[in-house]
């Protein structure tokens, strides 16, 4: 069955440039640009395999929304991949304490990414 | 060392102070050529003025006029100056410090502003190169999106003409084995004809030899007969008148005698011309050219189902390396749409650099106000642009990217992590 990855960046490009590799990669995906975007589409239906979110972004930002979503039913296990240019180390710590499931710095290639989301996604 | 702007320039003071006198003079002279005959006309000789009068009113009015003129005409180009006395006369020779020091922060002030508008341009400038590069990265999303998905048309395609393909190759390899089949049975049929021939032609000859066995029976036969009708016709002459009748009969036998050994004759002619014909014609058969055809055939049939087979192997090796170059392709597009991210990378860089070239003109904004200010402390300035300059490094430490394939590295820190 198809898996759907939910991606929340507001850089229109990034949004698009995975968009596109995981597409091509045969995943649904669905997106948003910011963390309150991104929970209203949780909460209205949209139940994603994964969700791939930025930290830093307008309105709402990666840590919130992680929080949020941990708060949501029906999201606790749901894994979620962060991807930002943030790489230190008690920004990832801080990401892991609420509740993320990995941290990708930014720029991630095509098959790496890809192979990060079969590990986390088994069977995908 | 002195700085320049605490000595007063007496001569651009000087110099503009002439320039108004100069242009005030020409424009109360213009208005004494028109006004003053008017004037004389129209006031003083009406009046009653003496010449004397009249000459002393006019040089009044032109000394009440050229001096409100030289006064505002200098005013804008001698404000600093002006300001300068009105300082020293106010405050004394302390005040020059002063005035030097609001001067220094009205220079300060300009150069924020120029170096603000030079900041505002490149800032624009950059606004437009992010702009740039965000409209070329989604064009290049677009563009090798459009790629990967020609490249899957291109194996759908395949992957399609390769079932019907299939299908033909099922059919084919049918219409093959029933073509071999009948080719073989082509091949074998001139040896079955040969051996149905030579079944026949023993069965017939030996029937013939046969026949020929009858007709040397038929031919002793009549020669007894022949020999009886003799006989008979002996014993008829001597029993005189009584064996005419039955010398008659004699005589028909001998005729019919040898009628049947003529006959015999013709018969065993014939067999043998039969039993010749028979030998010759297989001897002259095209059997042997038709199985020479037959052979020829099968070796076409053959080296077609080869030939096709070996197109349709070429065409399967094609498919495989059309699909292997595609997946390698989708693979390839991959890392194109992971290179793109840059774009985001170099843009947040773009947005970092500029908040902290905010802050720091927000500092140098206050530079001006706090030299013009005597007052003012401009010692914490350099304390507040260290800050911004550490907080900018720290931050760009924090967000350390690292190129794609190095090492897997960034910061210091695993560029993937799962928790």
């Amino acid at each position: 069955m198809t898996k759907t990855i939910l991606i929340v960046d507001d850089s229109a490009t990034m949004v698009m440039s995975i968009k596109n590799n995981l597409e091509i990669a045969g995943f649904k995906v669905e997106t948003a640009e910011d963390g309150i975007k991104a929970l209203s589409k949780l909460k209205g239906g949209v139940k994603p395999d994964l969700i791939i979110t930025d930290i830093n972004m307008p309105n709402m930002g990666g840590m919130e929304l992680i929080k949020s979503v941990r708060a949501l039913p029906g999201f606790r296990f749901t894994p979620i991949l962060t991807l930002t240019t943030e790489s230190q180390a008690e920004k990832r710590e801080e990401g892991k304490k609420l509740g993320a499931t990995g941290w990708l710095v930014k720029p991630v290639g095509g098959a790496d990414l890809l192979k990060i989301i079969k590990q986390v996604l088994p069977g995908a | 060392m002195e700085h320049p702007e605490h000595r007063l320039p007496r001569s651009d003071l000087f110099s503009k102070l002439l320039g108004s006198a100069l242009a005030a003079i020409f424009a109360t002279s213009l208005v004494g050529w028109i006004g003053a005959p008017w004037l004389h006309s129209n006031v003083l000789i009406p009046a009653g003025v003496s010449y004397a009068g009249e000459i002393a009113i006019t040089v009044l009015l032109s000394m009440l006029i050229f001096a409100p003129l030289t006064m505002l005409l200098a005013w804008p180009f001698t404000r600093r100056e002006l300001n300068w006395l009105r300082a020293v006369i106010a405050e004394g020779d302390g005040s020059r410090d002063a005035y030097a020091q609001q001067a220094a922060g009205e220079h300060a002030a300009l150069l924020v502003e120029n170096h603000l508008r030079l900041d505002e341009a490149i800032g624009d400038q950059l606004k437009v190169v992010v702009q740039d590069t965000d409209s070329s990265a989604m064009s290049l999303i677009l563009q090798v999106r459009k790629l990967n998905d020609d490249a899957v048309a291109l194996v759908n395609y395949l992957g399609n003409a390769d079932l019907s393909a299939h299908n033909i190759d099922k059919e084919i390899e049918g219409s093959v084995i029933a073509i071999i089949q009948i080719s073989q049975f082509v091949q074998e049929l001139p040896d079955m004809i040969r051996g149905d021939v030579g079944t026949i032609q023993a069965a017939a000859i030996k029937e013939i030899d046969g026949l020929l066995g009858f007709i040397n029976v038929i031919q002793e036969i009549s020669k007894q007969t022949n020999l009886l009708a003799l006989n008979a016709a002996i014993e008829a002459a001597r029993a005189g008148d009584a064996g005419r009748g039955f010398t008659v009969v004699a005589d028909e036998v001998r005729k019919l005698s040898e009628r049947s050994a003529k006959a015999a004759a013709l018969i065993e002619k014939g067999l043998a011309g039969a039993q010749n014909t028979m030998r010759e014609g297989l001897k002259h058969s095209p059997i042997d050219k038709q199985i020479a055809e037959a052979g020829a055939l099968v070796n076409s049939i053959r080296q077609l189902q080869e030939n096709y087979d070996d197109i349709r192997q070429y065409y399967k090796t094609l498919f495989i390396v059309v699909t292997k170059h595609n997946t390698d392709l989708a693979s390839e597009i991959g890392e194109i749409l992971g290179l793109i991210q840059y774009q985001d990378v170099v843009r947040q860089r773009i947005d970092r650099v500029a908040s902290a070239v905010a802050r720091r003109n927000a500092i140098l904004q206050e530079l001006p106000r706090r030299l013009g200010d005597p007052q003012a402390d401009l010692t914490e300035l350099p304390a507040q642009m260290l800050e911004v300059l550490n907080e900018y490094r720290a931050n760009e430490e924090r967000h350390a990217p690292a190129a794609i394939g190095s090492a897997g590295q960034a910061g210091g820190l695993p560029k993937f992590e799962l928790f």
